[in-house]
């Protein structure tokens, strides 16, 4: 390939007769343009993007990212490893009193409870010991009513005013004369005293005012916080480290690189677009019509998001401007064609094009309306974005195009010099030894093709954030990150129940050495129908006798039965999740619970376990199961695959479809779809050879890559202007920005836009360069190239 | 406010003596009898023991009538109740707020605290029949409802006599005599430690 000089912008007769459409077209597109950055509300929020609503397991997750007060959270690691302890007590009590006073700080608190805030955990509880006092109360209250159960509370009693805190005990024994408050407490002193928590490290939350979501405000947030530890730190000779996980801190990493991503890629696919339309028309009016087209096209389609989505997402953002890349295809297609001619010869020309272009961007939007029925969610927005744009694209190459190079007086021919490549392209020898080539490199590389999960390629440095999390989430507790019991219920009260339900097995599978221990719900709350249960069960057995037993078992242990209160019935009311949630017991157990209004879910965490035990203990326990977030990544992962493997073949056979549909022939639909079939037989090929791992992102690549290269068959085929030179001429330079604007993906941070920069940007020009080599001339029919 | 008893004499001790003597300087080994006065027992309850004091708080073995075993860090607080099996850690939000013993470890770890007692405490202290006493009682109502604190020594010499009243009546004292001080007395914590280690991890 060769690039000659220019012919340039030319002067033509009709160059006074100016189209008003045109003068329009660019007042709404500067309007579009206005409305569109005004409008557009650009978001990062990974939940939105990977997880679709329609399965319970992903969108426990996606809830969990998504809940306003969970998202609000920080959990903030202190490392004082070799300090003091009282030092580092010191400077965390410094740090927290500081960090509360931060503008938009909500609260900051230990993430163990201190004594006070037990204090107020205990009040909060005042009058429920009763409530939820056991699972089986019937046998449970039967038992504390024999004489020996009577005595072991009585015992129980005078302990307890003998051990560290009488005072706290006097004040629990004015409400709770039998102090069952300390069978529930020890329940949930667990909960206080997890086994092997790192020493060495501090750690406590913090929760902001805003949402996590909101980078903004959380980005801010985390620039006060490092200031603050640099300056506490600065008192204690920078002897302590900070580390934080959550939402937020996840929300803003990727917020950045989605913004880093899409302004890097849109820069230089705009920068890498301008030089090469400079370098083939060199033509500045050329440029700035193409320019005017593609800010009207992307204006559309980002508009046409927001109004169906409320949003764009940031990776939308990042994978649409690649619709730039593929738009402006049509442009160029039409100008090239048009680009010698003048006023109504103008027209004519790019109405003579019309069909083809409308047959390319059909198949082009079929592959994208494939990706959209991938199910996943993010990439039904990139496939509104481009399927809009593409849309668009076409509207305006054949109804503004004309006019608008009328305005700005463009004429232009791209001076690359094809004829000596085509000559050697249809050359037999090479086009068979080329072709055989690429069968053998796909029959050899194939089968090799190493499929890897590249789900979490998707979200920007979310393994490195991901193994942060775990690594603080360790130091505070021994539950397993990301393995938990969840529990559906159409209501919270079923929910509670079947959780309930399920604590006899789990006790079963701790005692069996299986489970190390676990955190369900109760006793922080129960359902109303166990808690009425133990109302009653109490309520019963107190009988005069009891009564009087209980009396006299005081007496016997040393107690003054006369400075006691008396047992009586239970006249509180049953704890409901909204009192629950106004205690401090929701610090501690509001992530177990998403709340829906048809539907909650609850979680039980878990500690060290045989996750087959589990899932054989729950396989009969409906509305239950064991829930493993890397499995379950790793599941959904292959199911995108699987789905994205079959829309590729899908998307494919669609394409056919409408070939044979325009054509009537299925020779010429099989010989436009070659060029494209080829290009993904190589890449397949190459891709296998390498050894390189291919995911769910290579198969969209793919995908895309066959729409764009039929497009090349279309064009090729077609040749609308019987001019087999012109018309390579104006794909070469399609394919050539369409490669570029892709290749451009690779320079993102986003490793995910790397997986598609490398399918499609190679993919592309192996199907416009396999155009004339698969291509054979017939002389039967319009252009050359179909069979009729 | 301070309230000073006049300081008869120079060789006697004075407020600013029995503070400074009080404050912690080097590791003390007492044995100990406490007696509850509780309005819910109907004896007064009585225990033994031995009492550290070391620079990172206070460690309280009782022996009788169960073993029981208190360690009281600036921090924390952890309890291990042998018999009972009990193991409880409370999590201190104000360095040494101890329920019940809070006045007299914020008066011995006195530089580790963000305030004086003076601040928290009005204090009296006089000189009867060779003793000292001080007695503290809280300027506001105090969270752990204790209405006066009493220490009291020989003169010269440290506290052997501690009295916390409470504001419902109920009364603890803890009768205190030296055996050891110095460097001995941190061989005979850690044997004790050690042993109690050998089955449980009460140590950080």
């Amino acid at each position: 390939m060769r690039i000659r000089r220019l012919s340039g912008n030319r002067s033509h007769p009709d160059g006074k007769q100016k189209s008003p459409e045109a003068v329009w077209f660019i007042f709404v597109t500067a309007c579009l343009v206005v409305l569109a950055i005004w409008t557009t509300e650009l978001r990062t929020n990974i939940g939105d993007f990977f997880f679709p609503g329609d399965n319970t397991d992903s969108g426990f997750l996606a809830g969990q990212i998504q809940s306003e007060e969970f998202s609000r959270r920080y959990l903030i690691s202190i490392n004082h490893t070799g300090i003091a302890d009282t030092t580092a007590t010191k400077f965390t009590g410094k740090l927290i009193l500081q960090l509360g006073k931060v503008n938009g700080v909500k609260r900051v608190w230990r993430a163990q409870f201190d004594d006070d805030d037990m204090g107020r955990l205990l009040d909060s509880y005042q009058g429920q010991q009763i409530h939820l006092f056991s699972l089986t109360p019937e046998k449970d209250f039967s038992a504390l009513f024999r004489p020996e159960g009577l005595a072991t509370q009585a015992r129980t009693v005078k302990k307890a005013l003998l051990g560290p805190d009488p005072m706290r005990t006097k004040s629990i024994l004015e409400h709770d004369p039998m102090l069952l408050t300390l069978n529930w407490f020890k329940k949930i002193d667990r909960q206080f005293n997890h086994p092997n928590i790192t020493a060495g490290y501090t750690s406590f939350f913090l929760e902001t005012e805003s949402s996590g979501l909101n980078t903004n405000a959380q980005s801010a947030i985390q620039k006060n916080l490092q200031k603050i530890f640099t300056q506490v730190n600065a008192d204690f000779n920078q002897a302590f480290s900070i580390d934080y996980t959550g939402v937020p801190a996840f929300a803003v990493k990727i917020r950045n690189q989605s913004i880093k991503d899409v302004s890097r890629i849109s820069t230089l696919s705009m920068a890498a677009v301008v030089v090469l339309s400079l370098l083939v028309f060199r033509s500045w009016r050329a440029l700035l019509c193409t320019a005017l087209m593609l800010a009207a096209t992307v204006a559309v389609a980002v508009l046409i998001t927001q109004l169906i989505f409320d949003h764009i997402h940031g990776l939308t953002m990042a994978l649409g401007t690649t619709l730039v890349g593929v738009c402006i295809d049509y442009f160029i297609h039409s100008m090239v064609h048009a680009g010698n001619k003048t006023g109504k010869q103008r027209k004519q020309a790019i109405r003579k094009i019309w069909p083809t272009l409308i047959t390319g961007g059909v198949t082009t939007v079929i592959g994208y309306i494939a990706l959209s029925i991938s199910g996943f969610p993010g990439l039904q927005q990139v496939a509104v974005f481009t399927g809009s744009g593409i849309i668009t694209a076409l509207i305006l190459s054949r109804f503004v195009l004309p006019g608008l190079m009328e305005l700005l007086n463009v004429a232009i021919m791209p001076a690359i010099n094809l004829k000596s490549f085509l000559k050697i392209a249809t050359n037999c020898g090479l086009r068979y030894g080329v072709l055989v080539m690429i069968v053998v490199t796909a029959i050899i590389g194939i089968p090799k093709i190493n499929w890897g999960n590249d789900l979490n390629l998707m979200t920007p440095e979310i393994e490195k954030l991901k193994a942060k999390d775990i690594a603080i989430r360790s130091r505070m507790t021994s539950l397993q990150p990301g393995r938990f019991i969840l529990i559906e219920g159409s209501t919270t009260e079923q929910a509670l129940k079947t959780s309930e339900s399920l604590l006899p097995v789990l006790n079963k599978l701790q005692a069996q050495g299986n489970l190390q221990t676990f955190y369900p719900p109760y006793p922080w709350l129960a359902s109303q129908q166990l808690q009425s249960r133990n109302q009653q069960a109490w309520d019963a057995g107190l009988t005069p006798d009891i009564l009087q037993s209980w009396e006299a078992e005081l007496t016997n242990t040393g107690l003054n039965t006369a400075a006691l209160p008396p047992i009586k019935n239970n006249s509180a009311p049953i704890l409901d999740l909204d009192r629950v949630r106004d205690s401090p017991a929701w610090l501690l157990i509001s992530r177990q619970f998403m709340l829906l209004p048809d539907k909650t879910t609850i979680a039980i965490w878990l500690g060290k376990h045989d996750p087959e035990s589990i899932r054989s203990a729950l396989a009969n326990i409906p509305n239950s199961r064991y829930y493993s977030q890397k499995e379950s990544i790793e599941q959904l992962t292959m199911a995108y695959r699987n789905k994205a493997q079959f829309m590729l073949i899908l998307g494919i056979l669609a394409i056919f479809v409408i070939l044979l549909i325009r054509y009537r022939s299925f020779t010429s639909a099989l010989r436009a779809l070659l060029p494209a079939a080829f290009a993904l037989l190589i890449l397949l090929g190459i891709w296998g050879l390498s050894g390189s791992p291919m995911g769910m992102l290579h198969l969209i690549g793919l995908l895309l890559t066959a729409a764009v290269c039929v497009d090349y068959g279309i064009f090729f085929i077609e040749n609308k202007s019987d001019n087999t030179t012109l018309t390579f001429q104006a794909i070469t330079v399609s394919a050539l920005t369409t490669s570029v604007a892709f290749a451009c993906l690779g320079a993102a941070e986003n490793p995910a836009l790397h997986a598609l920069a490398w399918t499609v940007a190679p993919g592309v020009l192996a199907g416009f360069l396999l155009c004339p080599l698969v291509l054979r001339k017939n002389n039967q029919g319009q252009g050359g190239y179909l069979n009729k | 406010m301070v309230v000073l008893t006049p300081v008869l004499a120079s060789a006697e001790d004075t407020f600013d003596i029995v503070l400074e003597r009080l404050q912690f300087k080097e590791s003390q080994h007492f044995h100990y009898q406490e007696t509850r006065h509780l309005a819910l027992l109907t004896q007064p309850w009585v225990a033994t023991g031995e009492l550290f004091i070391t620079p990172e708080g206070m460690i309280i073995a009782q022996q009788s009538p169960t073993s029981i075993l208190t360690k009281i860090t600036e921090n924390k607080l952890k309890y291990f109740d042998d018999e009972r099996d009990v193991r409880r850690s409370i999590h201190l939000k104000r360095p040494f707020d101890v329920p019940g013993m809070a006045p007299f470890l914020q008066m011995l770890f006195r530089d580790k605290q963000q305030s004086s007692p003076e601040e928290h405490y009005n204090i009296s202290f006089s000189l009867e029949q060779e003793r000292w006493l001080l007695v503290l009682s809280p300027r506001l109502a105090d969270r752990n409802k204790i209405k006066a604190m009493t220490l009291s020594g020989s003169q010269g010499k440290g506290p052997d006599f501690l009295n916390l009243e409470y504001t419902d009546g109920d009364q603890t004292e803890w009768k205190l005599s030296l055996l050891t001080h110095g460097h001995d007395v941190a061989n005979i914590l850690q044997k004790a430690l050690d042993k109690i280690n050998e089955e449980d991890d009460f140590e950080d």
